[in-house]
């Protein structure tokens, strides 16, 4: 959600199209679990006035371990909105 | 919780199919749950504006629908370790009474241990919509 918020990005979901997306899970949440989200932007791609936009999130709890990951690649259109 | 009997599986193995009916009602549901408001996935307006046909629903309900095919035959959810998609073709979703009907296939096509690999085919219309759709489940996860 940040990512498409950012004004220095200047991202729009609007013009996101989401082409594909893994998780993976090294145990379930449970209820009271505090996790946290990090995303990293892990390379862009230009392509004909569009970006390709490669991200993966790592979700840790409390003790710094990790719960999960979750990568995805996002194509962005820079429009004339 | 019963998991399924690893040495009744083999490579090719088909699970029990799913199909799900996608209204424009559920796309808005789920874009209330998922914070997703993108025009695209309730707009006509707005959808056949960016070149799309219509409305489509939104690649992670596609995506989260098709993992039930897993989830319903594993019996407990926990036991997925990976699931991933390419969102290869937009599922269009009319404005009308019956929607979309998304149908899921799956099949076993790797056993490693206790780790079962599911490739997972979706398809509406005679279309396949998702790409390269596969799951893990630890069989030694479920009701652990």
């Amino acid at each position: 959600q940040p990512m498409f918020t950012d004004p220095e990005l200047g991202l729009a979901l609007r013009r996101i199209v989401h082409g594909d997306q893994r998780f993976s899970y090294r145990r379930p949440l449970r209820a009271g679990d505090v996790v946290a989200a990090t995303l990293t932007i892990d390379q862009v791609r230009m392509r004909s006035g569009t970006e390709i936009i490669s991200t993966s999130v790592l979700i840790t709890d409390e003790s710094g371990d990790e719960v999960g990951t979750a990568a995805a690649t996002f194509v962005h259109s820079r429009g004339t909105e | 919780m019963t998991a399924p009997d690893i040495e009744g599986l083999e490579v090719g193995t088909e699970l029990p199919p799913l199909t799900v009916r996608f209204t424009r009602e559920r796309l808005v549901r789920y874009a209330g749950a998922s914070t997703d408001f993108n025009p695209i996935h309730y707009s006509d307006h707005f959808a056949t504006q960016v070149g799309l046909p219509g409305v489509i629903a939104h690649g992670m309900l596609t995506m989260g629908a098709a993992l039930r095919v897993v989830t319903d035959w594993v019996g407990d959810p926990t036991a997925v370790t990976a699931y991933a998609v390419r969102f290869t073709r937009p599922v269009v979703v009319p404005d009308d009474d019956s929607g979309a009907d998304v149908t899921f296939e799956a099949k076993v096509t790797a056993i490693d241990g206790s780790v079962v690999t599911v490739g997972i085919d979706a398809s509406c219309a005679g279309v396949k919509v998702l790409g390269a759709a596969r799951a893990e489940v630890d069989l030694e996860r479920v009701g652990a």
